[in-house]
């Protein structure tokens, strides 16, 4: 699966999937991961901001003024935010839009199975 | 092993007081359900988002399980985007609970005429509203709790186990 590093500074963003799918990893003192259909991403950068938030913590992402500001806090620590910019994270979705669901390594849902041969 | 992370339930939060977003975003947080939270905030953006504005045949994305409502929107009010999604077939069984600073009884009983399913004044103290917030979420959300009902989506090779729920 194709990934993407978007902020590195105390709080580590990384995003990947594949097609509709996409999936963020946020790393600070915890590592949590939040799933998201690749639509509702790209209509952050158009101002519809989204709050994902999973047993491990929550992420909120945002466009404010050409920057992503995207606030995490896991379950028991502080918020923690960072800001990277708006064209870099519509790149990493575009990426994730152009890889071919075949073409990750594991892509799982409650409905579909498709893995990757190589893996095996 | 696969990585399993639970998929979320969506929901649609509609209000453009930053405010009362904030309360609500941090009431749904503490429903320690793993949630997809959707913010429009005017009428417009919400019609966008759940296509209302496109024909039937072009209508594909996923619909939220429950839908917050602020009364008072810039560019369509509340009531028209109540009476846009209660007239769509495909968003008709769509909860939808409308929140207002409005006591008035032609706002009531306007929201229920056009199938609003709860209508809650919004406190005026913070907790309180936290509180109203997050039992009205997780009275329409309860179907969807638990791990046994939650579905997972799943990613790549590695492994989570999914801590428990709270806190």
């Amino acid at each position: 699966m194709p990934e993407r590093v978007l902020c590195n500074d105390g709080l580590s963003v990384t995003v990947g999937g594949a097609g509709s799918r996409t999936l963020i990893e946020v790393k600070g003192v915890v590592t949590a991961r939040f799933w998201c259909d690749t639509t509702v991403l790209e209509e952050t950068l158009e101002g519809m901001p989204v709050q994902l938030s999973s047993f491990e913590g929550f992420c909120f992402i945002e466009c404010d003024k050409g920057q992503i500001r995207l606030e995490f806090q896991t379950r028991g620590s502080g918020k923690h935010m960072c800001r990277f910019p708006c064209a870099e994270f519509a790149d990493a979705l575009k990426m994730v839009r152009e890889t071919d669901l075949l073409d990750g390594d594991f892509l799982l849902t409650s409905e579909m199975a498709v893995e990757n041969p190589a893996n095996r | 092993m696969p990585l399993r992370i639970h998929e979320p339930v969506m929901v649609m939060l509609v209000e453009d007081t930053a405010d009362d977003e904030a309360i609500a975003l941090r009431a749904l947080r503490q429903t320690g359900l793993p949630l997809l939270v959707r913010i429009a905030r005017d009428g417009q953006q919400a019609v966008q988002m759940l296509e209302l504005e496109k024909p039937p045949e072009e209508q594909e994305r996923a619909l939220p399980k429950l839908i917050l409502c602020d009364l008072k929107l810039p560019k369509l009010n509340g009531h028209e985007v109540l009476k846009r999604i209660k007239s769509n077939p495909r968003t008709a069984n769509v909860p939808v609970v409308i929140f207002s600073s409005s006591d008035e009884e032609s706002d009531v009983r306007s929201s229920y005429t056009l199938g609003a399913n709860s209508y809650v004044r919004k406190p005026v103290a913070f907790e309180d509203y936290l509180e109203k917030v997050k039992n009205i979420a997780t009275y329409w959300l309860d179907t969807d709790r638990g791990e046994a009902q939650t579905p997972f989506c799943e990613f790549g090779s590695k492994s989570l186990q999914p801590q428990s729920a709270g806190g």
